[in-house]
């Protein structure tokens, strides 16, 4: 069956609910947005696997909160079901002075509908140019 | 009544509009995203009811210009509550174009008449 209107809303909605919770440093939330086997591969953190290992990352991420942005943009979703695929821009800014510019990347997900609703059972986070900070 | 894709793409809309009326200083506009006796409190200023909403964007205008991402919109029937990241981008001091500005918009919005308004807007600068 192909994906409806309001599964497409759901998953932009999940990506929204990502960026906040990373960005303001919400541990439960963060990994909330993974299903329990999520898989979390990015350039910067390696592959984290599980739920509960990605609750254990995000912990040692928090402290940075407050400093910077997650902007999402461009996304393509595709999928059938149950199952979706979504390509989507990263900018990732700094929101204190000097408000850089700290990475643009392109986030490839996986995701599934859960009883919960629709979750990440992969994201793949490609960098395509960082700054050092 | 959880809210429709309908009502959340009006919603979106009506952020969109916010965002040409307070960039274009178009100020009853602007005034007419926000019920009668909304409460706006912006980062330079607040307005209370439609004279003070008008006047807030009359003052100004073509300076800047809001962007917006990251929306999470919940509600239920006739009211709803967002989160949504702004950058608001122009000619900064330093004579270069950028960020000028950023922060976080909190809003109360309601159905009114048959369409979304904000009832409260109150921007949470990030500095």
């Amino acid at each position: 069956m192909p994906l409806s209107v309001e599964d497409r809303m759901a998953i932009l909605a999940l990506v929204t609910r990502y960026n906040h919770a990373v960005d303001e440093g919400d541990v439960d939330t963060r990994s909330e947005t993974f299903t329990e086997d999520g898989v979390w591969d990015s350039d910067t953190a390696g592959v984290v696997t599980s739920r509960e290992a990605i609750r254990a990352h995000a912990a040692t991420r928090a402290p940075q909160a407050h400093t910077k942005k997650h902007w999402t943009n461009s996304p393509v979703i595709e999928g059938d079901g149950d199952h979706a695929t979504i390509t989507q821009y990263l900018w990732l800014v700094e929101i204190v002075e000097p408000r850089r510019t700290l990475m643009i990347g392109t986030y490839h997900d996986t995701v599934r509908r859960e009883p919960e609703g629709w979750l990440f059972a992969k994201r793949e986070l490609r960098v395509h140019s960082r700054i050092d900070y | 009544m959880p809210l429709s894709v309908d009502d959340r793409l009006e919603i979106l809309e009506l952020m969109a509009r916010y965002n040409h009326c307070a960039d274009g200083g178009d100020g009853e506009g602007f005034a007419d995203t926000f019920t009668a006796d909304a409460l706006f409190e912006g980062s330079m200023s607040s307005a209370r009811g439609r004279a003070e909403l008008v006047q807030v964007i009359a003052s100004g205008g073509g300076l800047w210009k809001h962007w917006l991402n990251s929306p999470i919109i919940e509600g239920d029937g006739d009211h709803a509550t967002a989160k949504v990241y702004l950058v608001r981008t122009g000619l900064g001091e330093d004579g270069e174009i950028g960020l000028v500005a950023s922060g976080t918009y909190h809003d109360t919005l309601a159905r009114i008449d048959g369409e979304w308004k904000f009832t409260h807007r109150k921007v949470h600068p990030d500095q």
